[in-house]
């Protein structure tokens, strides 16, 4: 074993055992938590047991092992950024609503203007597009 | 001067100024504002959007009514706040107007008219670009507004003012999503794709502050959403 394999199955251990940490405090539901286990022990066994991949390396023409686990580690973070930045958008949105009626239903010089996103918009509040 | 028949229509002028962090201009701004336009009574409405002196406090002592958003939006965000407020209110014509003083409050009555004389569902002012404007921002008001032509084939000589007044009947037909300064042109975008009538008012502006309002990076955002709204997305 490599001094490279090593580290990455020290890495691996670690961020399984941060998944489980980020999982006891309810910040990942099982799902997720069980998604991220499964990459960390994907790559701690790739790590391990290279020759594992070679009978995959083949059919799918690429040239080195190392190959592959670059294309799979692209698509995996590509996938994960628009995941996130989706989310994001998603949450900066929601936040934008939340403090805006917030701000209208505090009105207190205008009893009506408690409606005042209903009554534009009518009862969901979504703007038009 | 629209006639009596025309603004028998409308009962009210909603005038919608979101400020940040504008004590020192507010309190000035709002005193000037006359208390009709046109024979209809006037309803300021500032927007304090997450300020953390005493614009909301000034503008109170002035007369406005305020709403305050808990943390900073976006003017965008702020004048959707505002106009939801003023129609909620019952005002039937909407006047968007910028909180440093560099709108003058006797444009007021040209920015109303072509709506009360039923010519015009959305009227632009349309600024000088003299030397009075800083540099920056006279390019990338030419740039823009260009580009916007090109884009949309829309003609308006200035895309980016803030001064802007249209009717409550508009409204739905402009609701912008942008909460940042690319407010002013999407709904130039929106105001072309749903066929608005367009009218545009010449008008003098005051630059008070040199750094405030639009920067060259919210410039290039704006660039972007051009492009992005022109793709449809």
């Amino acid at each position: 074993m490599t001094g490279i394999q090593l580290l990455v199955i020290v890495f691996g251990v670690a961020m399984a055992f941060g998944t489980y940490r980020a999982y006891r405090r309810r910040d990942l539901l099982v799902p997720e938590a069980a998604l991220w286990f499964a990459v960390w022990l994907g790559l701690i066994v790739v790590s391990a047991f290279p020759d594992l991949l070679r009978n995959v390396v083949g059919p799918l023409k690429i040239a080195r092992l190392l190959d592959l686990v670059m294309i799979v580690a692209i698509l995996l973070l590509s996938t994960l950024v628009f995941v996130l930045n989706s989310r994001v958008r998603r949450l900066e949105r929601r936040t934008v609503e939340l403090v805006r009626r917030l701000a209208l239903s505090a009105d207190d010089t205008n009893g009506d203007s408690k409606h005042a996103v209903d009554k534009v918009h009518g009862k969901t509040g979504q703007p038009s597009e | 001067m629209p006639n009596s028949d025309s603004t028998a229509r409308y009962h009210s002028v909603g005038i919608v100024i979101p400020a940040r962090n504008e004590a020192r201009h507010i309190g000035q701004v709002l005193t000037e504002l006359e208390s009709e336009v046109h024979g209809l009574p006037v309803v300021p409405m500032v927007v304090d959007d997450g300020s953390s002196d005493r614009t909301a406090d000034l503008a109170r002592a002035a007369g406005a009514r305020v709403i305050s958003h808990a943390i900073n939006l976006g003017k965008g965000a702020a004048l959707k706040t505002g106009c939801e407020a003023v129609i909620a209110a019952g005002c039937d014509v909407i006047v968007l107007m910028d909180a440093d003083g560099q709108h003058r409050p006797g444009d007021l009555p040209l920015m109303v008219s072509p709506l009360l004389a039923g010519t015009a569902d959305l009227v632009l002012a349309q600024r000088h670009f003299t030397r009075d404007m800083p540099a920056t921002m006279r390019l990338g008001n030419w740039g823009l507004s260009r580009l916007f032509s090109f884009l949309f084939g829309a003609t308006f000589q200035d895309t980016q003012c803030g001064l802007r007044a249209f009717t409550a009947d508009a409204y739905p037909k402009l609701d912008w999503i942008a909460t940042d300064y690319a407010v002013e042109t999407e709904m130039l975008v929106r105001a072309a794709r749903a066929r608005l009538r367009t009218a545009e008012v010449e008008i003098e502006t005051i630059y008070h502050d040199a750094y405030k309002g639009t920067t060259v990076t919210d410039g290039m955002r704006i660039l972007a959403n051009m492009i992005r709204w022109r793709m449809g997305t």
